[in-house]
């Protein structure tokens, strides 16, 4: 059966993968960024700013809502590809159009559900929960134990919220405490608190099945991909934006050792 | 034979048989080593043994059928979500691949006034170097390390920066390739040239988390040893 199916236009096997792109987010408050994706079937987007370049003394795995101004937030994020917009109208995650304060970013959340095509399925308990996602920055920065100070959610479970703060003072910024408060944070400590790293990505699903099937976009033809984001503050220059491209690909394995690759 | 950060690990499918993709298992041992000077410093791994991988490609001949780079942020942003929940508890993710979050654990004390508290999975259970010292009156301010975790074996081939700094664990883990991760087995024996996988090893500074506290010296980093694809 195997070779008949060598002989009879090749032998197929599915698969899917990953391409990635990395742009400064220049310290802008607003970003326009154009993907160069090629593949014939995109099956969904991810954008997701990071730390750049990497310390030791932080998470580098953490990716952030918004690194603006401490008392701001991610307004909103749309893709445009080929002219037409990705979803109709712009993802909301500040709770008034152009506000400063998070809405949480459930709508956000649930766009990345539908690129993982696990929308309402809660059997499974993640580790994403309102402590990493959807929160600015903190209302005041933070040393661990000699390390980098920073006011970003990026300490892998070094901290504990300890409360948002109120409108009026910081827009409802987290506040960020450690368990251990011995010798002016000099020193270590074994314990740890309940805050892991930030894991918010501005996501697209663009596949009309369920996954299962090659129904993703078609870069090649239409091309020109771009996501477009808006935060209430400038973005801090130390960030990059990355985005990841999951795409379906094909090898054709035919007689004759001949292996042809389709993506 | 040791693989550190930076070097790339080239393994090759054997030309026979077939593949069983969905049951193919890398296998390796990873060796953390801390600061060259101890003094109440914390240091672990990322979450997600597989942060130490930076670019990953499976190779037909010399033609890259995938290329992912970045590959260890894709991993770490799937593990998040949609691995399991790693708050206040640990699951059997924590076996093979290195993945934990927080769950309640002893500040290290060997005494019986063991203090509990919220306590990092991979820095108290996995695989991390915790120097801390308890300073004060047992309390949750004041934890004292639990050392080496799980052990001060050295890795062959890699040197000491000082005593008792190193701890080293075996992984095995299913890399998330898309050929390794469909379940159609792959005819290796009737592919002209051979499979093989590149795995280039990420900078310490992107893959391990550390709290110095007063530590100095030699920086921590990691080597890579006992490199086996299981299928």
């Amino acid at each position: 059966m195997f070779l008949k199916g060598l002989q009879d236009g090749g032998v197929p096997i599915k698969f899917s993968s990953w391409h990635t792109f990395i742009f400064s987010t220049a310290g802008a408050s607003n970003v326009n960024l154009q993907v160069q994706e090629r593949s014939r079937s995109v099956k969904a987007l991810f954008t997701m700013q990071r730390r750049q370049p990497y310390l030791m003394t932080t998470d580098s795995g953490a990716t952030f809502f918004d690194t603006g101004a401490t008392a701001n937030t991610m307004n909103n994020y749309q893709w445009r590809i080929g002219g037409r917009y990705f979803p109709a109208q712009p993802v909301q995650n500040s709770l008034a159009l152009g506000g400063a304060v998070t809405n949480g970013g459930c709508e956000a959340y649930v766009e990345l559900q539908k690129a993982l095509n696990v929308v309402g399925d809660y059997r499974l308990s993640t580790s994403a929960n309102v402590l990493r996602w959807g929160l600015g920055r903190a209302s005041a920065s933070i040393t661990p134990a000699s390390g980098t100070a920073t006011a970003d959610n990026e300490l892998d479970y070094v901290c504990n919220q300890s409360k948002y703060t109120s409108l009026t003072a910081s827009n409802g910024s987290p506040t960020y405490a450690y368990v251990s408060q011995a010798a002016a944070n000099a020193t270590g400590n074994t314990f740890c608190g309940n805050v892991g790293s930030a894991c918010y990505a501005s996501a697209i699903d663009l596949e009309t099945s369920n996954g299962v099937e090659i129904s993703g976009l078609n870069a090649e033809e239409q091309s020109d991909i771009s996501f477009i984001a808006n935060w209430s503050a400038a973005q801090t220059v130390n960030y990059n934006l990355e985005v990841y491209s999951y795409f379906d690909a094909m090898i054709i394995l035919r007689e004759n050792n001949v292996l042809e690759l389709i993506q | 034979m040791t693989f550190l950060p930076g070097q790339v690990i080239r393994i090759e499918f054997p030309a026979q048989g077939y593949v069983n993709p969905i049951n193919t298992t890398l296998e390796f041992d990873v060796t953390l080593q801390a600061y060259g000077t101890a003094a109440n410093e914390i240091t672990r791994f990322q979450n997600n043994i597989q942060s130490i991988f930076n670019r990953v490609r499976l190779l037909y001949g010399a033609t890259p059928l995938e290329d992912i780079i970045n590959y260890n942020m894709i991993v770490r942003a799937l593990t998040e979500w949609t691995s399991t929940n790693q708050t206040g508890t640990m699951d059997q993710t924590s076996i093979s691949e290195g993945i934990g979050g927080v769950t309640f654990g002893s500040d290290g004390s060997a005494t019986t006034a063991s203090v509990q508290g919220l306590v990092n999975v991979r820095q108290a259970y996995i695989q991390g170097c915790d120097n801390s010292t308890m300073t004060t009156a047992l309390n949750l301010s004041n934890g004292i390390g639990p050392g080496m975790v799980p052990n001060n074996i050295l890795g062959t081939g890699l040197t000491t920066a000082g005593t008792n700094r190193n701890c080293t664990r075996r992984y095995q883990v299913n890399l998330a390739l898309g050929l390794l991760t469909q379940d159609k087995l792959i005819p290796v024996k009737y592919m002209a040239s051979q499979l093989a996988i590149e795995i280039t090893l990420e900078q310490p500074t992107a893959c391990i988390f550390t709290q110095p506290g007063g530590a100095s010296g030699a920086v921590p980093t990691y080597g890579v040893t006992n490199v086996n694809l299981i299928p």
